[in-house]
């Protein structure tokens, strides 16, 4: 199951990767109504089998997708002038809402029945200085679930430029909330490199969420290390 | 990181070989040179990466040369009024059959080569 699962998530992660480069400032290739139409096709196949984990996984992932385009839709618009202040605060709230409804589901949705990681077979002697816990082990979904990790880093690389972008739109710098989710995130990028018998299949699931959290690490020596130590390693694998 | 696409072709197998544009902008954001490599020191930098990496900046400079040298060669080939084959291995010997491998950039000579060949 793991396997399969593997190369569904490299599949879908390249296309992932396709969206790291769009949010990094280009409007986007594919318009709006081919995301809506895969989530609404994913929507509704995961309502035919709701018990089925595989549509769940695809419906989650499709509906990341359009919210990544979502804003950069919205804050493309805002840049170039095309919507005003109002519309700006109304659309953007809307996708706030949008933003806490999904942020809920995946925390909520396995919380109770879940299994969790408990082995690290690549990680080094343990650090006490080290800034991650990434040997945590109530952090990764096991098993059937472990894909949730890719939605779980996946959305929040999403939800952080999202939430990075509302306060750039407020004349701030990232808030605490914004480098709490880099953090997060360069947290499950290590844990499921430390747990991960594959860990090609991870790091192409998982780098793009990394690069971009990386942006937002604060400008630490350790933290700057840490990183380049990442994509070496993302490099150098296979 | 609009320099992604030509990487991409360059997948081999599933690896992940990062763009120059990609090193420049973090040298650039963190005041800490890793345009050549991520690592002080090259350490943890794979010969194999390496290679690769050189032949990309080949590739990236040598259209612009070896056309210029298509142009020397085929005005020499005009003027000695001889079709040599001789020639034609010469120019090929740079891209070898590794080229093959790596997509659009291996076929700039020889599109180049055929225009002032028939005209």
């Amino acid at each position: 199951m793991q396997s399969e699962t593997h190369r569904k998530i490299i599949s879908w992660y390249i296309r992932f990767d396709l969206f790291a480069g769009l949010m990094s400032g280009y409007a986007t290739v594919l318009g709006r109504d081919w995301f809506a139409a895969c989530y609404d096709f994913y929507t509704r196949q995961a309502r035919d089998r709701p018990n089925d984990l595989g549509s769940i996984f695809e419906e989650k992932f499709a509906k990341a997708r359009l919210l990544a385009t979502d804003v950069a839709l919205l804050f493309g618009a805002k840049s170039k002038g095309h919507i005003g202040d109002a519309e700006f605060a109304i659309e953007s709230a809307k996708l706030e809402e949008q933003f806490a409804d999904m942020h809920y589901l995946l925390k909520t949705t396995f919380a109770d029945t879940r299994k969790t990681i408990k082995s690290f077979p690549n990680a080094p002697t343990p650090d006490p200085n080290h800034f991650l816990d990434s040997t945590d082990p109530e952090f990764l979904y096991a098993d059937e679930l472990y894909t949730w990790n890719f939605i779980q880093i996946d959305f929040w690389a999403i939800e952080m430029l999202f939430k990075s972008q509302m306060c750039t739109a407020r004349g701030q710098p990232p808030s605490e909330e914004v480098i709490g989710y880099a953090f997060k995130i360069c947290k499950m990028f290590e844990a499921l490199q430390y747990a991960a018998e594959d860990q090609k299949a991870v790091i192409l699931g998982a780098q793009a969420s990394l690069g971009i959290a990386v942006l937002y690490l604060p400008p630490e020596e350790r933290y700057t290390m840490w990183a380049r130590h990442k994509y070496a390693l993302i490099e150098a694998c296979g | 990181m609009k320099s992604r696409a030509p990487s991409l072709t360059l997948l081999i197998s599933p690896r992940y070989i990062y763009p120059a544009a990609l090193r420049q902008r973090m040298t650039g954001k963190w005041g800490a040179d890793v345009s050549r490599w991520w690592l002080p020191n090259d350490e943890g930098f794979p010969p194999i990466i390496q290679a690769i990496r050189e032949f990309i900046e080949f590739r990236a400079r040598a259209p612009k040369d070896t056309v210029s040298e298509d142009l020397r060669d085929m005005k020499g080939l005009f003027t000695a009024l001889t079709l040599d084959d001789s020639d034609n291995q010469r120019e090929g010997r740079g891209t070898g059959t590794d080229s093959d491998q790596f997509g659009d950039q291996g076929s700039v000579l020889y599109e180049s080569s055929p225009d002032f060949n028939w005209t």
